[in-house]
């Protein structure tokens, strides 16, 4: 019980890290293949949004987990949708 | 270290805490008001705009050009004014408190927006998509093969039965053929197996235009992004076409999406104004503690919780604490407005577990000063009378709830104005101010109906009214059915058996 009381809000806050990276490696793979201006439309509002909800994750979830978990679902849907 | 030094420095720490979580909170909800601001320019660009593919029209001539340029800078602006309304909301709302006008109004005008831009954001990306895909260019280029072609040879023969048969009906004219019927059979069987190839032909067609359409719907469905074609299949079950629920998973995600951000945003707005209050709280309570003098403990009672004890909540709201958990000097109790100053408990004996007394603890000690100092200033839980000794439970005071007047139309100041101080205390004993209305019906100082003692009532326990949010009327309203359904219990008044509209509705009998 310790443990996850420890490592869960660690493992939310990497898997958030994590999407995020994963957003952005996308987007930089899409204006390789594409162009820049493709890369910006794929990016649209999800890259932004995918942010927001990361940070939200890495300096919130400690304040309220149940909002930190909406915010970790968000940021991982945001990042799968680019 | 001195117990002063370390308090200091565990509510400088805490203090510090709250700052830093201020700032992040801050950096977040600027970010949260550049991307609504983002997020309406997208809305309004579609709206006014349309697809920016589109816009070369808007570059023939200047006054195009101009027209351009004049809806851009509407579209902008619009955005920026929006965007800040929302952010100036969020910002009151952390502080104020909230409007369920403004709320829907504000968050269901940024929600449309929102999921209105990411939809078409998301048909932009499976248009791209579809262009740079193969196959279906494949599909756009193969549209000359679906023409009708004719079979030439068959033309031909025809052409030449069609044309012996002319001359066989020439030399039938002159008497050198006797008939022609061969000939016309012949004629006869060949445009009919050319209307039989023509309709082959156009049934071929059909069915192969029919195939590249599907092909092309197929292709275009699968530019979607996964999670959109995921959602549409699990919409349209196992018989339907998840094709046509296509455009209804991409309003849903996007909703989604778009809720997730809103609830984030307003609980960014919430954290905003509670640390805001908790940073008050906590610089207002160093500054306090700093001008007393140094506390004497002889040791801490067992059952005061640590003050480095970090009250965190598992799940759910955890929102920073507005009080500092401090250990005060003399300071007068903090009351509700119309409670009552607590009568002043005896001594104190030991607790047991969770408010039970000990049933061990046979003798009362007289508490340390400073002991009796430190629990008269927290809970009232831990207040106990002494000498219980052979009592299982002792029933615990509660707080006078039906005094209790919430304060929402004012911010972070538990302390009463001036203008709000009561007339008179509303707790007296049993009777209280039942007892006066009572009295006062007797003596005919208030009628017992029930404007009146309504009126009677708003006197007593509200010089004024506080405003439309407060709830005094409701509150009088409530007291005076409470003091009409007490009298008549205690068979002071009776409700007129002979009651007609305009008339006494109750009776007082005392």
């Amino acid at each position: 019980m310790n443990h996850l009381a420890t490592h869960l809000p660690l493992l939310v806050k990497f898997t958030a890290l994590a999407a995020f990276a994963w957003s952005v490696l996308k987007i930089v793979l899409i204006a390789q293949t594409y162009s820049a201006f493709v890369a910006l439309v794929f990016a649209g509002m999800h890259l932004p949004l995918c942010l927001f909800s990361t940070l939200f994750v890495l300096w919130l979830f400690d304040l309220n987990q149940s909002l930190g978990f909406l915010a970790l679902a968000s940021a991982l849907l945001n990042a799968v949708l680019i | 270290m001195s117990v002063k030094t370390t308090q200091l420095e565990i509510m400088q720490r805490k203090l510090e805490q709250h700052r830093s979580h201020e700032e992040r909170g801050l950096l977040l909800l600027k970010l949260g008001f550049l991307l609504t601001f983002l997020l309406y320019l997208l809305f309004n660009q579609h709206l006014y705009l349309g697809d920016a593919l589109s816009w070369s029209a808007y570059f023939k001539d200047a006054a195009s050009i101009f027209g351009f340029a004049f809806i851009v800078s509407i579209v902008v602006l619009m955005a920026l004014f929006l965007s800040w309304v929302k952010h100036h909301a969020y910002l009151h709302f952390g502080f104020f408190g909230s409007v369920a006008l403004v709320v829907s109004t504000v968050i269901g005008f940024a929600l449309f927006a929102e999921f209105f831009s990411s939809s078409a954001n998301q048909d932009v990306k499976a248009s791209v998509l579809l262009e740079r895909n193969s196959a279906y260019q494949a599909t756009l280029t193969n549209e000359g093969s679906s023409q009708n072609t004719v079979n030439p040879s068959l033309i031909a023969s025809i052409a030449n039965a069609e044309q012996t048969l002319a001359r066989c009906e020439a030399n039938l004219k002159v008497g050198k053929e006797k008939h022609c019927d061969g000939d016309r059979a012949k004629v006869s069987a060949l445009k009919s197996s050319e209307q039989s190839a023509n309709q082959a032909q156009a049934t071929a067609s059909i069915e192969r235009d029919k195939l590249k359409y599907e092909r092309q719907d197929e292709l275009k469905a699968q530019s979607y992004n996964p999670v959109i074609l995921t959602l549409a299949r699990a919409l349209a079950g196992t018989t339907g076409d998840y094709k046509d629920y296509l455009k209804t998973a991409v309003v849903l995600i996007t909703l989604f999406v778009a809720v997730c951000f809103e609830i984030l945003h307003h609980f960014l707005s919430k954290t905003h104004g509670v640390s805001v209050r908790a940073i008050e709280d906590l610089e207002l309570g160093i500054a306090k503690y700093s001008a007393q003098p140094e506390p004497v403990l002889p040791s801490a009672p067992a059952h005061v919780q640590p003050i480095t004890e970090p009250n965190k909540q598992p799940i759910g709201f955890g929102f920073p604490q507005a009080a500092p958990s401090v250990a005060y000097g003399e300071s007068k109790p903090v009351l509700f407005k119309y409670q009552a100053q607590a009568e002043p408990k005896p001594a104190l004996t030991k607790q047991g577990f969770m408010g039970f007394l000990n049933p061990h603890q046979t003798t009362s000690k007289q508490p340390s000063p400073m002991v009796s100092q430190l629990l008269s200033q927290t809970s009232p839980i831990i207040k106990q009378p002494a000498n219980k000794s052979g009592t299982h439970e002792e029933q615990l005071p509660l707080p006078d709830f039906g005094s209790f007047k919430a304060r929402r139309d004012v911010f972070a100041s538990p302390e009463l104005s001036d203008s709000e101080t009561v007339l008179k205390p509303l707790a007296k004993g049993d009777s209280g101010l039942y007892g006066e209305w009572v009295e006062a019906v007797d003596t005919k100082q208030c009628r017992p109906s029930v404007e009146p003692t309504w009126t009677w009532i708003q006197k007593r326990i509200s010089n004024k009214e506080t405003g439309s949010r407060t709830h005094d009327r409701t509150r009088i309203s409530n007291m005076q059915k409470a003091f009409f359904a007490r009298a008549m219990k205690e068979g002071l008044m009776i409700e007129n058996p002979n009651y007609t509209n305009g008339g006494k509705k109750y009776l007082w009998i005392a």
